[in-house]
C-alpha cells in the first residue's frame, strides 16, 4: 500500500541579503498509515522548516522552490489555497513547540477548540463547543465543562499544550505533526505529554511526525527516525535499529552525547566537536565534514547520496538508509580528530 | 469591574483637584498676579485698582481666595469675565457646542485610520504601504497650522473661497464648513492611528498563534478578524481615549485659522487678553476631558482584553 505521505526532493530556501539559505535541501522520506516517524537534529538543521512544507506554512522570505508533498497520492504543492485550506487541521494538524504563545490569548479555549470543528466539520457553534468538553477529557483536563469558558493565561505551559494536543485531533486528522512539543516544558511535564501523544496515537491510529532535537524524546516512542543535518536528511532506519546500529558518524555523535539507561556503556558523554556549518557557505561535499572523525577523502568535494546499508538488528526486514562515504560502525577507532571549527 | 471604576473616578477627582490646584498656584504667582491686565492702565487711580480687586475678591489673603475658588470652581462657577461682564462659565459653554461639532466630527475622519493601517500592514512592502507610509511621514512633518493656511490659500485662489466660521443657510454649507476645518485638525489623529495601526497589525501577523490558526485551516477572513485585528486592535482602543484631549488642544489653532466660533478660538482671544476667569474655565474643561479620556482607555482596554485583572 502507498504511504500516507511521501515527500520527495522537497527544497525549501530562504533568500536573504546575504545569499541563499537552503534550508532544506533535496529531502525525501515517507509516512507510513499509523507509524510515529521521528525526526532528529541539531538547532537549524531544518526540521521545522520541512514540517511547515507539509503544511504550506513556509513564510516570506521562505519559498518551497521544489519537490513533491504526496499526501495519499495527491500532491498538496500543487494545491490551490483554498484545498490546501481543507487540508489543514483537517487532514494535517499541527502541534508546536511553544504553548505559551501558540494560543490566542483573546479567545476562550473553548472557542478555539471550536473553530477547526466549525470550519471542517459542519457544526454549529454549539454542537462544536459541546464537542469541546469531550476534547479537553481526552486530553486529561479536569473539569472540563468550566475550562472551556477559559482562556489561555488560566492554563499552565503543560495544560496549554493539552489544549494544543485536543485542538490538533479535535478533526481526527490522518497526521499529526508536533514540533518539539515537549521542550518548552518542564521535564516532568514532557513525559506527561509524550505519554498522552503515545496513547491518543494508539487510539484514534493516526500517523505521527514528531520532531525533536534530542534523539533520547523519541526512543521509545518512533518506529522510524530520520536523522537531519544542515537541511539533509543524513541517516534513516527504524528506531531499534538506529539506536543498536548507527552508520552515520552524526548519529553516532548523537548517540554518544545522550546518557543511556538500556546499555552500560563504557566511557563518559562525549559531545560532538565544533557546530553546524553556516548554511549561506555550505562546504561542496559532505556538509558534516568538517567535525567527522571518520572522514573519507572524497567526502570534502562530493556530496554523499543516501544508499542502503544491511539493517542488523531485524534482519534487513525494515530499511536502513545513509548519506556516508564512510563504512564505519560505532566504536570503530577515529580516522582523525574532528578539525577544530575557527 | 465596579469597584476598579469607582477607585478610578475617585482617583480622576483627586488628579482634576490636584491639576487645578497647581493652575491657581501657577496663576498667582505670576508677576503681577492674576489681575495684571485689570491694573495696568496707567490712568487707574490707587484707590481704583483697590476698587477692582476688592469687587474680584483679590484683596483677600491667598489661601482664602484658594479655598473661594476651589469651592466656586466644583459648581462649575468662575466668577465675571475680565473682558465682558458676564459669567467667565456662561461665556465658555456657549462655546461648547461647536467645538464639540468640530471635534467629534474630526474624531471620526482620524478614525479613519484604523483601516488604513490595517490595509498598510497586509500589503507590507507593496506599493499601497509605501504610498501610505510616505503620506504619514509627510504629513507628520508638517504642522496642521501650516497645512490648514496653503489649504486657505489654494482654495482662496482656486474656487475663491475658503470656510470661515459657520456655515449657514442648510446642511451643505454646515457640512462644507465643517468637513475643511476638521480633516484639517484630525491630520495628526489619522496619523497616529495609521502608523499606530500599521505596526501593531504587523506585529500581531508574526505571533504563533496566528500560525496556528492558518495550520488550523481556518479561512482567511476568520483568521483576520478573530486572530488578527481583534488583537492588533486592543491598543487602539486606549489610543482612541488618549487622544481625546488632543482634538481640544488641537482645536486652539485650528479654530483660530478658520474663525470657527468654539472654545479653542475663546481660549486664544482670551490669552491675548489675559482674561483669567476665562483661562482657567476652559482649562478646567480640558483637565476633565483629559482624565475622562484616560478613564475611558484603562475601562476599554479592560473590556476587549481577558488578561487584565482589575485588582
Ligand atoms: N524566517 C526565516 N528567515 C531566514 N532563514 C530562516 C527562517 N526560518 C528558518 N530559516 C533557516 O532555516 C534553517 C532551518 O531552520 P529550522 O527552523 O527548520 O531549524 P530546526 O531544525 O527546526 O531547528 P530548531 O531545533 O532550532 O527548531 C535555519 O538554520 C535558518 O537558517
Ligand atoms: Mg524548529
Amino acid at each position: 500500500m502507498a504511504p500516507l505521505l511521501e515527500v520527495k526532493n522537497l527544497q525549501t530556501q530562504f533568500k536573504s541579503k546575504d545569499g541563499v539559505v537552503k534550508a532544506v535541501d533535496d529531502v525525501s522520506f515517507h509516512i507510513d498509515r499509523g507509524e510515529t516517524l521521528g525526526v532528529v537534529g541539531e538547532s537549524g538543521s531544518g526540521k521545522s522548516v520541512t514540517a511547515m512544507s507539509i503544511l504550506r506554512l513556509v513564510q516570506h522570505p521562505g519559498k518551497i522552490v521544489g519537490g513533491q508533498v504526496l499526501f495519499e497520492g495527491r500532491d498538496l504543492l500543487k494545491l490551490n489555497e483554498n484545498e490546501m485550506r481543507k487540508v489543514r487541521g483537517k487532514e494535517i494538524a499541527m502541534i508546536f513547540q511553544d504553548p505559551m504563545t501558540s494560543l490566542n490569548p483573546v479567545l476562550t479555549v473553548g472557542r478555539q477548540l471550536s473553530e477547526p470543528l466549525v470550519t471542517h466539520m459542519g457544526l454549529t457553534r454549539d454542537q462544536a463547543l459541546k464537542e469541546s468538553v469531550d476534547l479537553l477529557k481526552m486530553v486529561g483536563i479536569p473539569n472540563a465543562a468550566e475550562r472551556i469558558k477559559n482562556y489561555p493565561h488560566h492554563f499552565s505551559g503543560g495544560m496549554r499544550q493539552r489544549v494544543m494536543i485536543a485542538m490538533a485531533l479535535a478533526c481526527r486528522p490522518k497526521l499529526v505533526i508536533a514540533d518539539e512539543p515537549t521542550t518548552a516544558l518542564d521535564v516532568t511535564i514532557q513525559a506527561q505529554i509524550l505519554e498522552l501523544l503515545e496513547k491518543l496515537q494508539a487510539e484514534t491510529g493516526t500517523s505521527v511526525m514528531i520532531i525533536t532535537h534530542a534523539l533520547g524524546v523519541v526512543a521509545g516512542m518512533a518506529d522510524r527516525i530520520n536523522v537531519m543535518y544542515a537541511g539533509h536528511i543524513v541517516e534513516t532506519a527504524s528506531s531499534d535499529e538506529l539506536f543498536e546500529n548507527p552508520r552515520h558518524p552524526y548519529t553516532m555523535g548523537l548517540l554518544k552525547s545522550i546518557p543511556r539507561l538500556d546499555e552500560a556503556r563504557k566511557g563518559r558523554l562525549v559531545p560532538i566537536q565544533g557546530s553546524p556549518p553556516d548554511l549561506l557557505d555550505l562546504p561542496k561535499g559532505c556538509p558534516f565534514v568538517s567535525r567527522c572523525e571518520y572522514a573519507h577523502p572524497e567526502s570534502e568535494t562530493i556530496l554523499p547520496q543516501l544508499r542502503q546499508v544491511p539493517s542488523v538488528s531485524d534482519g534487513n526486514r525494515s530499511e536502513h538508509w545513509i548519506a556516508c562515504h564512510s563504512e564505519v560502525k560505532m566504536g570503530d577507532p577515529p580516522k582523525r580528530a574532528a578539525q577544530e571549527v575557527a | 469591574m465596579r469597584r476598579f471604576i469607582i477607585r478610578r473616578l475617585l482617583q480622576s477627582l483627586l488628579l482634576v483637584w490636584a491639576i487645578m490646584s497647581l493652575t491657581f498656584l501657577l496663576v498667582n504667582i505670576a508677576p503681577g498676579g492674576p489681575e495684571v491686565v485689570l491694573t495696568q492702565n496707567p490712568k487707574l487711580t490707587r484707590e481704583q485698582v483697590e476698587a477692582i480687586r476688592v469687587s474680584y475678591g483679590l484683596d483677600k489673603p491667598l489661601y482664602e481666595q484658594y479655598v473661594t475658588w476651589m469651592s466656586r470652581i466644583a459648581v462649575f462657577d468662575f466668577g465675571r469675565s475680565y473682558t465682558n461682564p458676564r459669567p467667565a462659565s456662561q461665556l465658555v459653554v456657549e462655546r461648547i457646542s461647536a467645538t464639540a461639532q468640530l471635534g467629534l466630527a474630526s474624531y471620526l475622519i482620524g478614525m479613519l485610520g484604523i483601516p488604513l493601517g490595517i490595509y498598510a500592514a497586509r500589503r507590507r512592502g507593496k506599493l499601497g504601504d509605501n504610498v501610505v507610509r510616505v503620506i504619514t511621514v509627510i504629513g507628520s512633518c508638517m504642522p496642521v497650522w501650516w497645512i490648514s493656511l496653503m489649504v486657505i490659500i489654494i482654495l482662496a485662489n482656486t474656487v475663491k473661497w475658503f470656510p470661515q466660521g459657520e456655515g449657514t443657510g442648510g446642511i451643505g454649507p454646515w457640512f462644507l464648513h465643517l468637513m475643511i476645518p476638521a480633516a484639517l485638525l484630525s491630520t495628526g489623529v489619522l496619523i497616529s492611528f495609521t502608523r499606530f495601526v500599521r505596526a501593531e497589525t504587523l506585529e500581531v501577523l508574526s505571533q504563533d498563534y496566528v500560525r496556528t490558526a492558518v495550520a488550523k485551516g481556518l479561512p482567511g477572513k476568520e483568521v483576520n478578524r478573530w486572530h488578527v485585528f481583534r488583537n492588533s486592535l486592543i491598543p487602539v482602543v486606549t489610543l482612541l481615549g488618549y487622544l481625546l484631549p488632543a482634538l481640544v488642544s488641537g482645536a486652539i489653532i485650528t479654530e483660530q485659522i478658520f474663525q470657527w466660533p468654539g472654545m479653542g478660538r475663546l481660549f486664544f482671544q482670551a490669552a491675548s487678553s489675559r482674561d483669567m476667569p476665562v483661562l482657567l474655565c476652559i482649562l478646567y474643561i480640558g483637565t476633565i476631558l483629559t482624565v475622562i479620556g484616560t478613564l475611558l482607555a484603562d475601562i476599554g482596554y479592560g473590556l476587549v482584553d481577558p488578561r487584565v485583572r482589575y485588582d
